[in-house]
């Protein structure tokens, strides 16, 4: 079983709420407005291409678009791996939030 | 208006495409295009294409720090096998890191040596505009060149060129400076004031505008203020010159560096000098060092051509030529050829020597290891590394390891160094802070070494085949003759350059003795020497009669040279039979009574000059050089003449060495003016027991006779030596870097040896066990190397 960084975790998310339209530029945008961190293509691509490379991603060509000169735009879908990984990372995140209500970290600080 | 919008800088789209090699880069574009049109349409065009820029910028930041952060992933794996290798094979490693380590050393203590020599002079802040002035006189026998001219040319060059921006005089003078009961003897020059303009000898105290007031005034440098006032404050204070003036201290300056060709204790104002000399105005004294600034961009040959004809009216019997001299030349290049950039040369090549016998011991030492590594090259390969990353490999490896020598070698250079500086008498530092271009030139060193020595093993390793390697059908006996031919080769060609440097050396040091034992034509054992001012020779007479009472002083003689340098020469000699526009250049001394005497000199002809001869101070003793030239059949009785001052050849000695032993005998007149002498010599009975007592003995007397002048005295003998003391320590360095050249080569092959003899230890089992005697195996052992050293004796 893979770990995922949370850059990764983040990523795979993301592609998974926008199903078939994952390509840069919405990934990019989704991010930004869900989590307000502002990527640049250099980490989305490099953090892409090793998910790719470890197949949790999976790469699907969509039609040659002739506003990008003839090419094709690349789409991502998550992989079964990249699914398990996924919700193993949930698990994660519930067992270590488990019964933690309300986070008041002054209270800790107290004592 | 729209198409235009949408295209992004095109600069910027290049470097995405160029530089963003390992991801998806036209998806990756397509996407910033993509963007870059909502941008355009909501924001300003500038605003847009700044947009991009960052952009940009932002993504091949990420990407070139994610592609390093792998990188240092695979760097990590190349340095832990690298040090894992060094662990594992300590002898080695040992071998291996000393030579390469020995040999950066040698080398960079070479190079701090030539650096130190190229220095000269380049200090001044005007270092590339200065030259000195130098005069060219073509004899019918010799051209000679003058690095000293008379007193009017400096201001004479400076008044008539405008291309010469100022002119500053530098008379050396050797004084005995007094200040309470502290007088020692200094060297120091008159200058004119222009000369803190045109070199850099920074003030510590006092002004350079200011530095001469009047004529009695005198600028020290710290050495010397410390020496005579220590911590007080020197300005304004008195020194008294040989006894005679006083000076005031008007300015400090800061020592002299010792890479300066200029060397001097005090300098005193040149208007003073013009007051003392005995004709300041005469063209045809060639005594002062006179240098000029040029204004910049001006072409010295323009400037060569103009000057060259300045003193023709005023030296007519004799043809000149004046011209300029780079100041940064003095030091290397002697002006008839030669010089010291020769030793910088010749040292380069020795440095460059060691240095690739060095990395040739690295080569061979890796190649012949590389069979352990050949399992390690196929794993790599077959887990996907391709040439180029094992030939970075190992390279990276040489160079980690010859990083790891140039830690050590800066350590051996800086435990050798003060050694190193008492051979060759410099005092050289590491200064990190104001050598940096040394520091980049040794880390240079060893990445260049480690590239060199790398090269080879990783160029070999990398191209063999994995199937061959991990199929096992490459064994070290089959990894081929071609290679451990190629180390013979290398082996051949270390030893070859050793056998050279020896020889050299050899061939250096008989030089070196041939001049230390030569027959010079005169006598300069048991010969004590001091020098003269004009108040002790007043007192000549008295001095010479107190000497010889001691019955161990044999003879005492003046002289205004000392026999081991006669540097003054002239014109204007005439003789019966002499063609009359033959212009000839003569050596001249001017002796007193005795001197050949003293100094053991062979009379072939005639006499020397005597007390029965009233008449002698018109008389002439000629060398057998300049009878030769003169072509006289009988010179003794003969008419001869210098100047207007006419007499007879009364003698003819045996040539003897007056000068360098480098150049030729050159011809000598010997003249007796017993008011001009310099020096006085006093020749020690060679059969004296007491050396020392006789010299105690003459102290004494010294100091009855002269109290205000300290006996100083010098043996000719050491005098002699010290003229060739460059020459011994170069000699000396030469003897001692082949020394380490020669060890650095055994140590290699003893690496060899060793590493073939564990590699044959089955072989060798076998051998014995069928009966071989140890003898033979030694001798099978030792073959092929007394094969190879001797292939390269014969190379060589």
């Amino acid at each position: 079983m893979v770990d995922l960084t949370k850059n990764e975790e983040i990523l795979l998310l993301s592609i998974w709420r926008l199903k078939e339209k994952a390509y840069g530029v919405q990934i990019k945008n989704f991010i930004k407005e869900n989590t307000g961190k502002d990527w640049n293509y250099g980490t989305l691509y490099c953090t892409l291409d090793q998910l790719v490379r470890k197949a949790i991603l999976f790469k699907r060509e969509g039609k040659p678009m002739p506003e990008r000169g003839g090419r094709r735009k690349i789409f991502y879908t998550i992989s079964p791996d990249g699914i398990k990984a996924l919700q193993a990372a949930l698990e994660l995140q519930k067992v270590l939030w488990d019964g933690i209500t309300s986070l008041a970290l002054g209270e800790g600080m107290q004592s | 208006m729209k198409g235009m919008r949408g295209k992004p800088p095109r600069l910027a789209e290049w470097l995405l495409i160029r530089f963003s090699s390992r991801v998806e880069k036209y998806s990756l574009v397509d996407d910033l295009r993509e963007e870059y049109e909502i941008v355009t349409s909501e924001h300003s065009r500038i605003a847009s294409i700044l947009w991009y820029w960052w952009q940009v910028t932002r993504v091949l930041l990420s990407l070139s720090a994610h592609l390093l952060r792998w990188r240092m992933v695979m760097l990590k794996n190349y340095y832990t096998i690298a040090l894992r290798n060094l662990k594992k094979h300590k002898g080695f490693s040992t071998i291996n890191i000393a030579g390469l380590s020995t040999g950066m050393a040698a080398c960079i203590l070479i190079l701090l040596w030539v650096q130190d020599e190229l220095s000269f002079d380049r200090f001044h802040v005007n270092a590339h505009d200065l030259y000195r002035v130098v005069l060219e006189e073509q004899y019918a026998n010799r051209v000679g060149y003058w690095p000293v001219i008379s007193i009017p040319v400096g201001p004479a060059l400076k008044a008539n060129f405008p291309e010469i921006e100022d002119a500053a005089r530098f008379r050396m003078y050797f004084a005995l400076i007094q200040q309470g009961n502290r007088r020692f003897d200094e060297r120091g020059g008159f200058v004119d004031p222009s000369f803190f303009d045109l070199f850099t000898f920074p003030f510590v105290k006092g002004d350079r505008k200011t530095a001469f007031p009047d004529p009695y005034s005198i600028v020290i440098t710290e050495r010397t203020a410390e020496k005579y006032f220590g911590h007080e404050d020197p300005l304004g204070r008195i020194l008294k010159i040989n006894n005679e003036t006083d000076y005031r201290v008007t300015g400090v300056i800061q020592n002299v560096p010792r890479n300066s060709h200029l060397r001097f204790d005090f300098l005193m104002p040149f208007d003073r000098y013009i007051q003392i000399d005995r004709a300041p105005e005469s063209w045809g004294r060639n005594q002062i060092d006179t240098y000029v600034l040029l204004q910049g961009n001006t072409s010295i040959e323009e400037v060569n051509q103009k000057i060259a004809g300045l003193l023709r009216p005023h030296l007519t019997r004799v043809e000149t030529r004046l011209f300029l001299q780079p100041l940064t030349r003095i030091h290397l290049y002697n002006l008839t050829g030669g010089g010291n950039i020769r030793y910088v040369y010749i040292f380069s090549i020795i440095a460059a020597f060691v240095l690739l016998i060095a990395c040739i011991n690295f080569m061979n030492l890796t190649t012949a290891r590389s069979s352990t590594r050949i399992k390690e090259v196929g794993m790599r390969k077959v887990t996907g590394a391709q040439k180029s990353h094992l030939v970075k490999q190992f390279i990276g490896e040489s160079i980690l390891l010859s990083f790891i020598s140039l830690f050590f070698s800066i350590i051996l250079v800086s435990v050798f160094l003060p050694t190193f500086n008492s051979l060759s008498g410099k005092q050289l530092t590491i200064d990190i802070s104001s050598q940096m271009h040394v520091i980049l030139g040794i880390v240079g060193l060893a990445i260049f070494t480690g590239l060199i020595s790398g090269s080879y093993p990783a160029l070999i390793l990398s191209s063999l085949r994995p199937v061959h390697i991990l199929r096992g059908s490459l064994l070290p006996g089959s990894l081929g003759t071609k290679r451990s031919i190629f180390r013979k080769v290398l082996v051949v060609i270390q030893f070859s350059i050793s056998i050279v440097l020896i020889i050299c050396s050899v061939v250096v040091s008989r030089q070196l003795d041939f001049i230390k034992n030569r027959d010079l034509g005169y006598n300069k054992e048991q010969v004590v020497f001091l020098s003269m001012n004009e108040a002790m020779n007043r007192r000549y007479d008295s001095i010479k009669n107190a000497l010889l009472k001691d019955s161990n002083v044999s003879y005492v003689t003046g002289s205004s040279m000392l026999p081991t340098e006669i540097a003054t020469s002239y014109v204007g000699f005439d003789w019966e039979g002499k063609e009359p526009d033959q212009s000839v250049q003569m050596y001249l001394a001017r002796v007193h009574y005795e001197f050949i005497e003293t100094l053991d000199i062979k009379l072939i002809q005639g006499r020397s000059f005597s007390k029965d001869y009233p008449t002698d101070g018109r008389n002439f003793i000629l060398n057998e050089s300049a009878v030769k030239l003169t072509g006289l059949r009988s010179p003794v009785g003969s008419r001869f003449s210098w100047g207007d001052e006419e007499g007879t050849i009364i003698g003819v000695v045996e040539d003897f060495h007056f000068r360098s032993l480098h150049e030729q005998i050159g011809p000598l007149i010997l003249v007796f003016r017993p008011e001009r002498c310099g020096y006085i010599c006093i020749q020690i009975k060679s059969n004296a027991v007491d050396l020392s007592g006789t010299i105690n003995q003459m102290e004494t007397t010294w100091n009855q006779l002269v109290p205000e002048f300290p006996f100083e005295y010098h043996f000719l003998d050491e005098d002699f030596d010290a003229m060739y003391r460059s020459e011994q320590r170069i000699g000396r360095i030469f003897r001692y870097f082949t020394f380490l050249a020669v060890f650095v080569s055994c140590l290699g092959l003893f690496g060899l040896a060793a590493f073939i003899a564990e590699r044959r230890t089955k072989e060798i089992g076998i051998r014995k066990v069928l009966g071989a005697s140890v003898t033979r195996i030694v001798k099978l052992l030792v073959k092929e190397f007394v094969i190879l050293v001797s292939l390269a004796n014969i190379f060589a």
